[in-house]
C-alpha cells in the first residue's frame, strides 16, 4: 500500500484526480482512497502532520507492512541556487530546524531524480538560517512519526520547488492554478518512482508469511502445544522453509490429531521437530 | 562494484554520507573524487546514519551506502574469547572499515550492526599513533607476552575488497615493516593477491584466507570468489614467501553427508596448495552471540538463522555433541595432510 501525505488540499487535488481516490472520510482528516492508495490532507505544520500521519498509518503497526510505503508530497521553497521553481527534489535529508534533528531516508532505488535537503521550520515568516538546499514546514514531523511506523527505506519526502526564498524578502502568494499546474506536471515522474519502491520492497518479504502463521497455529492448537514448544515449530518450519525453498505441506496431516496426554503430545511434537530439521 | 543484478536498485555506494569533520582529511577528497558519480549528504556523526534503529539491513546490502567518518573513540580493542588468540597474550584488533560487500548468511555483522552500510574511518594516522602507544606501554611490561602485540586488522570488514578506493595496505605495510614487536594479521575471502606484490613479505605480516567447501561457497557465501580462485592467490602468496594463515571457520553442519563434503574439501585443498608451507590453520564450528541471532531471525531468509542451536552463556552455537564430532572429523582429517603442532581449535 502507498500512503500519501499532503498539507493542503490544493497539492492534493491533482493527485486525487490522477489516481481517481475517492473521499472517504472528513474527520479528523480529510481522506481519499483506492485499492493500493490511501492520501490524507494534514493541514499546514507540524503538528497536523504528525496528527496525520499517525492517523494514516495507524494500521501498518498491525499485519505485514514490509511493501508499505508513505510519501509527503508538497511543495516547498527553494533556500539556494541548487534547485529552481518547478523542480521535482527527492529529499535526503530532512532537518528539523528548531529541534536540530535531522532524519535520512534510506535510498535504495536507482531513480533519475534530484535529490536534496531540506529544513522544516515552524514559522515561515521570520528570519531564520538557509541551512539547507529547501525549506518546508511538515517534512520532520513526517519522517519523526513515520519512522515510527516504517523502516527508513519505507520513508520519502518528495517536493517540488514552488518559490525562490531570499532573505528579509517577503514571501509571494501562489495562486491555487499555479500550484495545481505544478504538481500536476510532476505526477508521472513520481508516481514511476512510487512503482520502482514498490518493486524493491516485494523483494523483502519474511521468512513466515500470513498462511504460513495460520499452519502453525493451527497445529499448535490441535496438539495443544506450549508456548515454547510454538516457538520451537515456528523456528523448525523457518529452517524447512529455508532450506528446501519448499513449506512443510506434511504438516497438515497434524490438523486434526489430538494427543490423549501430554507424553504422547511430547513424542508427537520431537518427531514432527525431527521432520523439520531433516 | 555492483553488487545487485537487479535494475532497480541503486549502485554501490550511489550514496556518501560525509561527516563534517571528515572533510578536512586528505582520504575523504581522495575517496569521493574517485566514487566522483555518488551523491553526497553531509552528516554530523555517523551514527545518524550507521546506528538508526529502523533499517533493513538485508535490503540495504543490495544497494549499501558509504559513510566517511573519523574514529573519534576506540582504536584498538583486546581480542573476542570467540576468536583464537594463537596463544597471544597481546592479542587486538582494530577496525577503520566496518562492514563488508560480501554477504556470507553466518556474517556476525549482521547481527551486531544495524546497518549493511559501509562505514570508513578517514583518520588513520590516530590509529597509528595509538599503536604505537600500546606498543611502547607493551614493551615496558614484557612479562607480558613477551613484549609483542598481535593485532588483526580486518576483523569487522573484508577489508581487501576496498583497497582500490581507500588505500590502507601501504601504511600498514611500512607501520609493519617499522615495527617488527607488532604481527599484524589481515582476513580475507577475496582474491587480491596482486597488490601484496609490489612488496616484500614480511615475516610479522599474515594473510588469513577464510576457506569453505564449495558447497558451502555457493549456498551461504554470496558474492564471493570460488574456492578455486582463492586457492590460487593463496599458493601465488606463498611462491613468494608471504606468511598465509588458514581459516577453516565457520565450519558449517551441512546436512547429514557433512562429512564427505569436509572429507573432499580438504583433499582438495592438498592437491592445490603447498600445505607445508602454510603458517598455522584454524578450527572452529559456527557460533554467534544469541542477540545477534535475533537480528539474524528477523531479516535474513537463510537455514543457517534457523538451526536448533545451543545457547551458552550468550553464545550460540551447535549442540555439544555435535560440535565436537565436527571439531574431531576435521581435525583428525586434517592431522592427516598437515602438522598437528601448527592447527588451532578455536
Ligand atoms: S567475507 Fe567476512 S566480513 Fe564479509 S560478509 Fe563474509 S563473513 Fe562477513
Amino acid at each position: 500500500m502507498l500512503y500519501i501525505i499532503s498539507a493542503m488540499g490544493i497539492e492534493a487535488r491533482a493527485i486525487i484526480k490522477y489516481l481517481d481516490l475517492k473521499k472517504t472520510t472528513d474527520r479528523p482528516f480529510e481522506t481519499y482512497q483506492n485499492e493500493e492508495v490511501h492520501l490524507v490532507i494534514s493541514g499546514v505544520g507540524k503538528i497536523n502532520v504528525a496528527g496525520a500521519t499517525s492517523y494514516l498509518l495507524k494500521d501498518t503497526l498491525r499485519g505485514l507492512n514490509h511493501s508499505d510505503y508513505v510519501i509527503n508530497l508538497g511543495i516547498c521553497g527553494s533556500l539556494n541556487n541548487k534547485f529552481n521553481v518547478g523542480d521535482l527534489v527527492l529529499v535526503n535529508k530532512v532537518v528539523d530546524y528548531e529541534r536540530k534533528r535531522k532524519y535520512y531516508t534510506d535510498i535504495l532505488v536507482k531513480h533519475n531524480l534530484k535529490e536534496g535537503s531540506i529544513q522544516s521550520i515552524d514559522i515561515l515568516n521570520r528570519n531564520y538560517e538557509f541551512e539547507e538546499d529547501l525549506v518546508d514546514m511538515e517534512s520532520s514531523a513526517f519522517f519523526e512519526i513515520a519512522s515510527k511506523f516504517l523502516f527508513v527505506h519505507q520513508i520519502y519526502v518528495v517536493k517540488i520547488v514552488s518559490d525562490k526564498v531570499s532573505k528579509n524578502q517577503p514571501l509571494e502568494r501562489l495562486t491555487k492554478k499555479y500550484i495545481d499546474e505544478l504538481i500536476y506536471d510532476k505526477l508521472e515522474e513520481i508516481f514511476s518512482f512510487a512503482k520502482l519502491v514498490s518493486s524493491l520492497l516485494k523483494l523483502f518479504q519474511p521468512i513466515l508469511q500470513q498462511q504460513d502463521e495460520e499452519i502453525i497455529e493451527k497445529v499448535s492448537k490441535s496438539l495443544k502445544l506450549t508456548f515454547s514448544q510454538t516457538k520451537q515449530l515456528e523456528n523448525g518450519y523457518a529452517y524447512f522453509k529455508s532450506n528446501k525453498r519448499i513449506n512443510p505441506l506434511f504438516l497438515e496431516e497434524y490438523f486434526n490429531y489430538i494427543p490423549k496426554s501430554k507424553k504422547e503430545r511430547d513424542a508427537i511434537f520431537e518427531d514432527l521437530k525431527s521432520k523439520l530439521y531433516q | 562494484m555492483k553488487i545487485s543484478n537487479q535494475n532497480y536498485t541503486s549502485e554501490t555506494f550511489s550514496h556518501i554520507y560525509i561527516e563534517k569533520d571528515a572533510l578536512y582529511y586528505p582520504l575523504t577528497n581522495k575517496i569521493t573524487s574517485k566514487l566522483n558519480k555518488s551523491k553526497i549528504v553531509y552528516i554530523d556523526n555517523y551514527n545518524e546514519i550507521f546506528s538508526r534503529k529502523n533499517q533493513n539491513p538485508f535490503l540495504q546490502k543490495l544497494s549499501p551506502s558509504l559513510i566517511l567518518a573519523v574514529n573519534k573513540g576506540d582504536f584498538i580493542y583486546k581480542g573476542s574469547t570467540l576468536c583464537h588468540n594463537f596463544e597471544q597474550q597481546n592479542f587486538y584488533y582494530t577496525n577503520f572499515v566496518v562492514n563488508c560487500l560480501l554477504d556470507c548468511d553466518y556474517c556476525y555483522l549482521k547481527g551486531m550492526n544495524f546497518s549493511s552500510n559501509i562505514l570508513f574511518f578517514v583518520n588513520l594516522s590516530d590509529y597509528f599513533h595509538e599503536l604505537s602507544r600500546l606498543l611502547n606501554v607493551i614493551k615496558e611490561r614484557p612479562e607480558r607476552g613477551q613484549g609483542k602485540l598481535y593485532l588483526s586488522i580486518s576483523y569487522d570488514s573484508d577489508i581487501l575488497l576496498f583497497e582500490g578506493i581507500y588505500p590502507f595496505l601501504k601504511e600498514w605495510i611500512e607501520f609493519a615493516e617499522a615495527n617488527p614487536q607488532i604481527t599484524i594479521e589481515i582476513r580475507t575471502k577475496t582474491s587480491n593477491y596482486k597488490k601484496f606484490l609490489n612488496y616484500s613479505p614480511l615475516e610479522n605480516l599474515i594473510i588469513t584466507w577464510s576457506i569453505s567447501p564449495k558447497e558451502v561457497i555457493a549456498k551461504y557465501e554470496k558474492n564471493t570468489p570460488s574456492l578455486e580462485r582463492r586457492l590460487m592467490a593463496i599458493s601465488q602468496l606463498l611462491e613468494k614467501g608471504w606468511k598465509v594463515n588458514l581459516a577453516l571457520d565457520p565450519i558449517l553442519y551441512i546436512g547429514e553427508n557433512w562429512r564427505d563434503t569436509y572429507k573432499e574439501f580438504l583433499n582438495l585443498l592438498s592437491v592445490n596448495i603447498n600445505l607445508k608451507k602454510i603458517n598455522a590453520i584454524t578450527l572452529g564450528v559456527f557460533r554467534i552471540p544469541v542477540e545477534y541471532l535475533k537480528r539474524f531471525k528477523k531479516f535474513f531468509k537463510s537455514p543457517i538463522s534457523f538451526f536448533p542451536y545451543d545457547t551458552v552463556n550468550g553464545v550460540s552455537s551447535y549442540p555439544e555433541e555435535l560440535k565436537s564430532k565436527m571439531i574431531e572429523f576435521v581435525s583428525s582429517e586434517l592431522e592427516k595432510i598437515y602438522d598437528k603442532r601448527n592447527i588451532y581449535i578455536v
